[in-house]
């Protein structure tokens, strides 16, 4: 048998057999999330999670902040990203070293500080994450601002570069 | 010296051809995706994130995604350990591994980093870096299941 008619053999077997295999999977998959207690809800609007726990502000409400000294920028981004470029006395805590860099963050910022998180993407969680592990430590007056440094850029607010 | 070659490529034939070496390639791949699965399957809602950081799927498609792949790479591998229905499972590995590959592919282009789903705006070096990465290894992968697509042909092709 030649190569383009034993494909045209097999193509239909492949084709059933994986059929089944994803029909088994579905069944499995979505059985047991029927009974699972925190299920994950198949159908409707499903949104990220970490997207909805943190307040955000728009970047007119951020530079107006950003220009009365009223409120703490904080980068979550990882640590290359931030000495790439941020916003000016932004302060560097990537979520990913949060242990590494908290410490220094502890000591220049008290508890109360209004801070202002931001990553870079619409849909970048780390913002929210870090408003998450703040809040943990003690900060209450958190908010994000969303796609910040792409709009920090777009709007061209100051920035910096380095440590 | 072009002898030593021929010679050379012809033992790499010779091993590529060789059941044994389906077979260990066959339970790598295997080991690979059930050690994968396990965790998307315990946690499905972190799954859901993770594919949601791809930006490629519509959100309304997030869930069944996250619920039932798992399962389908845990049943591949297990097909591809037993021997069990090797069209229809190699079949679907190599869809899903060039599903993988394309949804990277297009990130990569487009500059979002698949980790946080992070755009990378000017000079993100690095986050490219890990970008290229996870696509020479998906790369690799890609190649593995090509492989062993050869091989079940060749295969059925004898019997």
């Amino acid at each position: 048998m030649n190569i383009t008619s034993q494909v045209k053999h097999l193509w239909p077997k492949t084709v059933i057999q994986a059929f089944l295999i994803i029909l088994i999977a579905a069944g499995i998959g979505l059985g047991l999330n029927h009974f699972r207690k925190e299920n994950l809800p198949v159908l409707g609007n499903w949104k990220p999670q970490v997207q909805s726990t943190g307040d955000t502000l728009s970047i007119d409400q951020a530079k107006k902040l950003f220009l009365s000294h009223e409120a703490v920028f904080v980068d979550a981004r990882p640590r290359n990203l931030y000495e790439q470029g941020h916003i000016q006395g932004a302060f560097g805590l990537p979520v990913e070293a949060f242990d590494q860099y908290f410490f220094e963050f502890l000591k220049a910022t008290p508890a109360k500080t209004r801070i202002i998180t931001y990553c870079d993407g619409e849909s970048c969680s780390l913002s929210h994450e870090l408003v998450k592990m703040l809040r943990d430590q003690g900060y209450t007056n958190l908010q994000v601002l969303s796609n910040g440094w792409t709009l920090w850029q777009q709007n061209q607010l100051p920035v910096e570069r380095g440590n | 010296m072009n002898q030593q070659t021929l010679s050379k490529k012809e033992t790499i034939q010779k091993v590529l051809a060789h059941p044994w070496c389906f077979r260990i390639v066959r339970w790598l791949m295997a080991a690979l995706f059930i050690y994968a699965s396990i965790d998307k399957i315990l946690h499905p809602a972190g799954f859901a994130e993770s594919i949601y950081h791809y930006q490629v799927l519509p959100n309304i498609f997030i869930p069944p995604a996250a619920l039932i792949l798992p399962w389908v790479e845990l049943l591949v591998g297990l097909l591809l350990i037993t021997g069990f229905w090797l069209p229809g499972a190699i079949g679907l590995l190599n869809l899903m591994l060039l599903t993988f590959f394309s949804a990277l592919l297009f990130n990569t282009i487009r500059g979002l980093n698949v980790d946080c789903g992070c755009f990378v705006s000017g000079g993100g070096l690095v986050s490219r870096t890990t970008m290229l990465l996870y696509l020479m290894r998906d790369g690799f992968f890609l190649l593995v299941g090509f492989y062993l697509a050869g091989r079940v042909l060749n295969r059925e092709r004898k019997e």
